[in-house]
């Protein structure tokens, strides 16, 4: 090795390596720049997602409220007891105490077990939920001696009226797959969500803005301490007011229930202002418990309501698509007066039955009613008069006018699964059929049967429409809060006040005069009623019943018996409020509906609701002038 | 040249060979440990207890005995290096046999109350056997290979043994510091050249044939760390938001949430340099990266200007073995190196290694104590001539 002039081998070899040595220094440098001060956001990001959990704090749900303020769907104070798993010495030992302390069934005790067990660790994950005070005191002193087990008092949704709102309100529960992951939050356990009704279709508006509790974390999930964030507390969500009246409402639901010999029904009621729409009861009979839902139905439950031939969970007022029978008869008529094909004093023959080519076409009165005009036939319900009135006017012509009174039509109640069904003309005969329209499907139209079919909440706003002489009355439900539609004034339809008024008139006649098909007497003095009953067949009479006589709906298994139907309004002279109600597989409309549709508008007469102040949550104090449209208030004393 | 001891004569006193002693050195090896101190004690909480405290004072203790290497005469370490060699080697052989399994890896000797990790005392003992080698060969065609037949297998014997163990980060780490020193004696470029090419296409064999799985699993994630971001790349992951949140100046001291809050792991042996860089951002990095840059400069301009090839050996093997912690220890936080689990030394806490490398600053110092010792006849015990 040489050691003379000039750097040797070690050191030129040592200043080459330190060179290298360098290089990877400066590589270093770089790559630390690159991290440190190019990335540097994203790092930072990523550090702040390590440091802090976000914890939900669920947003108090907004209130429904009904016209007066009556709450309707409430928060309730909630006690529970959740566990956290992290800080338990022995889970099953734990959950074993809880249930001794809170007497938990078994069965209930395993399963919050079970849930323990798959909750995050740093997650409170429920034991027991709607506690007593007493069993929340007695907790709230041994949770002491068992870490990790805390008291907490939440909010649950209450629905105080139960059955009887069930269907407008729908109900919350717990939130499954699909909601988690429209809404993530929904998994909290404290969290429910709009499954129906308006808890389902406003549920935006309804569950507010959820906050939460910033916790910073370490990397075992270990909480170090409460960020305080004002930006991050609960806004509360946005209170509904409903146009129903409770009290109408409960009426209008008892008239489905047992009662002295009268067996409980199904069926639905319609009642509405009818200046206004705004709906004052809107019932499905049977119902169900929605509270039941708040915490998870028990299967058995479930199966019961779900299997039930009366359908409690069906809202039937705004799905059920029932065939109008005779209650569709004022709209014949006045298609018929609007097409000129008859005079309101022609006379019509009905012998019982009406002769098309050789088939019988049957009167519901099998003797006949003899000579008929417009008025009669409306009274007594003649199906003839209005066979020959559908076969004169046509299908066309008589869905025209049907459109006009709300048939086919969806309105949008702020609810979901409204059903417009369908008016029934040509084009909807070969769409949905495949044939041309025949005479005999006008004679079937003109008495509400055959290929028609409507909802109570149509029939309520067909009787709307005639009652307030033509206005194109639309419902409402929701009068304040999320899901309220603004106000306007209502379209006038193009019929003649003239036959308007006859078409009154006859209505009248069903209530109050004699062989009227709907005669009673509202018991308010000075107090007319204008009604029409409909009895809707669901099964087909066959020939061979005709000769040995029909048989009677008492005698038929309950699905073949037909509906029995009421639409009416009061007063008759200056109309108020209407109602539409039917009663399914009730048999005839004078006998099951009208008594039933008349002590519900005796309710609503007496209250009056659209004279009184409305309640709105806007001020908190109660408005002295409805709200509304200006209809002058107080007037309902006539 | 203003003073020349008399060495032969053995009349060098203690305190002329203590001012001897490259102190601008141990002044940056005291800084380093001071600010690994600082680490430490912001990774405890603000407590000396466990780590700070240990840290400071084992620097002390190894300090001392970095003076005493380093005036230690220079011959009884020429004498020493062979058995040294030996025995440690005998001892790698021993934990193969006998060894302690902790962590998956057998590396441990115990004994009685001692345990003894031969593979960091081998860093040395081989420096020591390969600048004496180098210091007695006489041949002048050093470019061939087989001038450096020896040292390779004096090298490459230790290092198979630490890889079954298996210590694959100490392995490469004996592999490097022995290579520098065939390539510091002379061997041909191309050697050089055509081994790097052939340990290249073995490291593709090894990787594929011999590894063990969570070897080849630190690779695999070191190549792509979110590969499996909460299982073996969870370390690389944390360690680069912990260094990319913190900037040019650091989130501050003892503020750093990825430190503080354990999502770093390791954060006071393997990931400090991580914590530093999130605490106190690229310019602490680029500070501290500084210091042992400086260290290393040390070692080099000691190594050139020793006059003899034994203490340049040693003095140029302990700045390659310091380059290779830091280069591994900071190229893997970074992500630019799978996870070998090195420290980054006076950094990290952690006994063994701030001991075996203290022992090798000593022989550095004692190239710069005994930098003018001639090679005498009483130098040598034996004359290899070819």
């Amino acid at each position: 090795m040489s050691q003379n002039g000039g750097p040797d081998l070690f050191s030129r070899r040592a200043m080459v390596l330190s060179s290298l040595g360098g290089l990877y220094f400066a590589v270093l440098g770089v790559r630390m720049a690159q991290l440190q001060i190019f990335e540097n956001d994203e790092f930072r990001l990523e550090a702040a997602e390590n440091q802090f959990n976000l914890l939900v704090n669920p947003a108090s749900r907004g209130p429904v409220y009904d016209r007066f303020g009556v709450p309707l769907a409430v928060n309730r104070r909630d006690f529970r007891v959740s566990i956290m798993r992290e800080d338990v010495d022995d889970l099953p030992k734990t959950i074993e105490a809880l249930a001794s302390i809170l007497q938990m069934s078994p069965e209930k005790a395993k399963e919050s077990l079970s849930e323990a067990k798959i909750s995050p660790r740093f997650m409170p994950s429920m034991v027991a939920e709607n506690l007593s005070w007493e069993d929340y005191s007695r907790v709230s002193v041994y949770a002491a001696s068992f870490p990790g087990v805390r008291c907490e008092m939440g909010e649950a949704r209450n629905y105080p009226l139960a059955e009887s709102m069930a269907h407008v309100l729908g109900y919350v529960a717990k939130a499954n797959d699909k909601d988690v992951v429209t809404d993530p939050q929904a998994r909290h356990p404290g969290i429910r969500v709009g499954k129906e009704g308006i808890e389902k279709a406003q549920e935006k508006g309804l569950k507010g803005v959820h906050g939460a509790t910033k916790l910073e974390v370490n990397a075992h999930g270990r909480v170090i301490r409460e960020v305080v964030d004002p930006r991050l507390n609960p806004k509360s969500g946005t209170p509904i007011v409903l146009t129903i009246d409770a009290e109408i409402q409960q009426v209008a639901y008892d008239q489905f229930q047992a009662k002295d010999e009268r067996p409980a029904e199904a069926g639905s009621a319609v009642v509405m202002d009818i200046r206004t729409g705004e709906l004052l009861a809107l019932v499905s009979a049977p119902s169900f418990d929605p509270n039941k839902f708040v915490d998870g139905i028990s299967r058995t439950d479930f199966n019961e309501y779900n299997s039930a031939e009366m359908r409690p969970l069906y809202h039937k007022a705004v799905r059920g698509i029932y065939p109008p029978g005779s209650t569709y008869k004022m709209v014949t008529a006045l298609a018929a007066l609007e097409a000129g094909i008859t005079d309101p004093e022609e006379t019509i023959n009905c012998p019982g039955f009406y002769m098309l080519g050789n088939h019988r076409f049957h009167c519901h009165s099998r003797g006949g009613h003899g000579s008929v005009n417009l008025h009669s036939a409306i009274k007594v319900s003649c199906d003839v008069y209005f066979y020959e009135m559908g076969r004169r006017i046509g299908g066309d012509k008589m869905a025209e006018v049907a459109r006009g009174f709300g048939f086919g039509q969806r309105f949008d109640l702020g609810i979901p699964g409204i059903s417009s069904s369908h008016v029934p003309d040509n084009a909807w005969k070969m769409k949905n059929r495949g044939q041309p329209w025949q005479v005999y499907d006008s004679l079937n139209v003109a008495i509400g049967q055959g290929l028609i079919a409507a909802t109570p909440l149509q029939l309520a706003v067909m009787t709307a429409r005639i009652a307030s002489q033509g206005k194109a009355v639309e419902p409402r439900l929701i009068r304040e809060g999320p899901g309220a539609v603004p106000i306007t004034p209502f379209k006038s339809l193009p019929f003649s006040y003239q036959n308007m008024h006859l078409v009154h008139e006859g209505m009248i006649a069903v209530s109050n005069e004699a062989g009227g098909t709907g005669r009673g007497d509202l018991g308010i003095e000075g107090v007319r009623m204008a009604g029409k009953t409909g009895t809707a067949q669901v099964r087909r009479i066959t020939m061979a019943e005709r000769r040995t006589g029909v048989r009677s709906n008492a005698s038929l298994p309950w699905r073949q018996r037909d509906h029995a139907l009421f639409v009416c309004y009061a007063p008759a002279e200056e109309p108020k409020y209407c109602c539409a109600l039917v009663v399914d597989h009730g048999g005839g409309g004078g006998a099951a509906a009208a008594p039933r549709a008349r002590e519900i508008m005796k309710a609503t007469l007496l209250k009056d609701p659209s004279s009184r102040p409305a309640f709105t949550t806007r001020t908190k104090t109660a408005d002295i002038t409805p709200p509304t449209d200006g209809t002058p208030p107080g007037d309902g004393k006539a | 040249m203003t003073f020349l001891p008399d060495m032969e004569s053995g009349r060098d006193s203690f305190f002329g060979k203590l001012r001897r002693i490259e102190w601008g050195l141990v002044f940056v090896m005291a800084m380093i440990s001071v600010v690994g101190t600082i680490l430490l004690f912001g990774a405890a909480g603000a407590s000396w207890e466990p780590w700070a405290g240990d840290h400071i004072i084992r620097f002390c203790i190894v300090t001392c005995l970095m003076l005493v290497v380093a005036t230690v005469d220079v011959r009884i370490w020429y004498h020493l290096a062979y058995p040294a060699y030996i025995g440690v080697f005998i001892l790698l052989i021993a934990v193969e046999l006998f060894g302690k399994v902790a962590l998956g890896a057998q590396r441990w000797l115990e004994v009685g109350p001692i345990r003894l990790q031969p593979s960091e005392f081998m860093k040395i003992a081989l420096i020591l056997a390969l600048a004496r080698f180098y210091q007695d060969a006489e041949s002048d065609r050093m470019w061939t290979i087989r001038a450096h037949f020896i040292p390779l297998m004096m090298l490459a014997a230790p290092a198979a043994l630490i890889t079954l163990q298996p210590d694959l980060g100490t392995a490469i780490m004996v592999a490097g510091v022995g290579a520098t020193m065939v390539i510091l004696a002379g061997l041909s470029w191309w050697y050089v050249i055509a081994a790097g090419t052939s340990v290249a296409t073995f490291a593709l064999v090894a990787f594929f044939f011999f590894m063990a799985e969570f070897q080849k699993n630190r690779i695999l994630t070191f190549l792509d760390p979110s590969r499996d971001p909460l299982g073996t790349g969870y370390h690389i992951t944390q360690s680069k938001i912990a260094i990319g949140s913190g900037g040019l100046f650091g989130v501050g001291y003892m503020q750093g949430t990825q430190s503080q809050l354990d999502f770093l792991p390791e954060r006071h042996t393997d990931f400090v340099f991580a914590m530093l860089l999130e605490e106190f951002g690229m310019v602490g990095g680029l500070f501290v990266l500084a210091l042992y840059l400086a260290a290393m400069a040390f070692g080099i301009y000691i190594s050139i200007g020793c006059r003899h090839l034994f203490g340049k050996f040693l003095a140029a093997g302990v700045t390659m073995l310091l380059f290779i912690y830091v280069g591994i220890n900071a190229g893997m936080i970074m992500g630019l190196m799978p996870v070998v689990g090195e420290p980054l030394p006076f950094l990290s806490y952690g006994g063994s290694v701030m001991l075996s490398l203290m022992f090798g600053l000593g022989l550095v110092q004692n190239a710069k104590v005994f930098r003018d010792k001639t090679l005498g006849s009483g130098f040598k015990s034996s004359k290899r001539v070819r």
